[in-house]
């Protein structure tokens, strides 16, 4: 994968910068922090210019806007991005948010059953917000998120996450892959990205927006070869301090006649189906700030 | 032993659908994962798959999993001493 096609997919900032954040967070209104974000954007946009770029394609080859419209649509995609940064730490700070809950009779019926399950998520929205307002009693989480994160950053995520039975599992070396598959015998959830390759540059190629995608095969197969349930999890920002948690399962019994390949492609392109359906209705929550298409 | 290193081979090309290989390519003492095979993670949770389902061998120490997938005669050896199936 060329460079200008990843992301690090790491929180920026030090440690101190992050405890100061999370200090004046606990103070300061949420009113005030997003009227800071608000006048930084301009110069992120201007800084990180190869993410800024790529969201105006987006903006503008996917999602059909016109040069100004993609523009101004590239400033509110900052916008909400660094609101939903905000928003995370905010939550490390303690602060609640309101969350509705979209189709989780779903998840709450695979909770209840004795096998694990796998739940994808997405650089779309926020879905670790989702981890602070909603816990799993019956089943620990285990989230696998990137190595590159702070070391700050995951300690306030082990700390918050914890107490909502979640586990965060680093993407570090080979020693994760044998704590995933000791989850997943246990019959707990994991949860993994399934728009960003890591760990194996094999890829699926599927359609988003009408464009062909390439996304990474690990998840897919996970589910595949090992007959789980797979469910895609997503939590859009809906207004100020609200979210909605949304839940779609992605296996269906007439997967059963199908062979592992089958499975595979249909889980991949179920997926692609709902990644659509999202950016459909909010397409300015659409946070791979790389050029995601071929 | 030398029974299971082939069943142990014939299995991983079919879990992993290595299908321009046969047993016959796939060294007993060759490192299984990156200059051996070329094997990434997808293919390690395969492996650890095709471990608890073919022998009841559960891989959840990644000390000890290391010394297992190290080549065709570390896992031979490992699964012997201790399968259920």
């Amino acid at each position: 994968m060329s460079k200008e096609r990843q992301w690090s997919g790491k929180t920026d900032g030090t440690l101190w910068m992050h405890k100061a954040l999370i200090g004046c967070l606990k103070i300061l209104p949420m009113g005030l922090i997003y009227f800071i974000n608000a006048l930084v954007v301009p110069f992120y946009m201007l800084v990180n210019h190869e993410g800024y770029l790529a969201i105006y394609h987006y903006l503008r080859q996917r999602q059909g806007r016109g040069p100004l419209r993609a523009f101004f649509g590239c400033y509110r995609n900052h916008f909400l991005f660094g609101a939903s940064l905000m928003d995370r730490f905010a939550a490390y700070a303690g602060r609640q948010f309101q969350v509705k809950k979209t189709g989780f009779d779903v998840f709450n019926s695979l909770v209840e059953q004795e096998q694990g399950f796998i739940m994808l998520s997405s650089h779309i929205g926020n879905a670790e917000m989702s981890g602070y307002m909603l816990s799993t009693p019956l089943k620990r989480m285990n989230a696998i998120t990137f190595p590159e994160e702070k070391a700050s950053v995951r300690s306030n995520r082990d700390r918050m996450l914890e107490a909502n039975n979640i586990r965060l599992i680093s993407a570090d070396g080979l020693d994760w892959l044998f704590t995933l598959n000791a989850a997943l015998s246990d019959g707990e959830i994991v949860s993994m990205h399934a728009d960003r390759l890591f760990g194996s540059s094999k890829a699926l190629k599927v359609t988003i927006l009408g464009a062909e995608a390439q996304i990474p095969m690990g998840p897919f197969n996970l589910g595949a070869s090992r007959g789980l349930p797979v469910t895609a999890s997503f939590c859009m920002k809906t207004g100020y301090r609200s979210y909605e948690a949304i839940q779609y399962r992605l296996d269906t019994p007439e997967m059963d006649t199908m062979t592992k390949k089958e499975k595979m492609e249909y889980l991949a392109a179920r997926y692609a189906a709902v990644v659509n359906e999202v950016l459909e209705k909010w397409p300015l929550q659409w946070y791979n700030f790389f050029e995601f298409w071929n | 032993m030398e029974n299971l290193k082939l069943e142990l081979k014939e299995k991983i090309i079919d879990a992993l659908n290595l299908v321009d290989m046969t047993p016959a390519d796939i060294e007993d003492d060759a490192p299984i994962f990156m200059e051996g095979l070329g094997l990434d993670s997808i293919d390690a949770l395969e492996l650890m798959l095709l471990m608890e389902k073919n022998y009841g061998i559960r891989m959840s120490n990644p000390a000890e999993g290391k010394k297992v997938f190290k080549s065709i005669n570390a896992m031979a050896e490992y699964i012997s001493a201790n399968r259920t199936k």
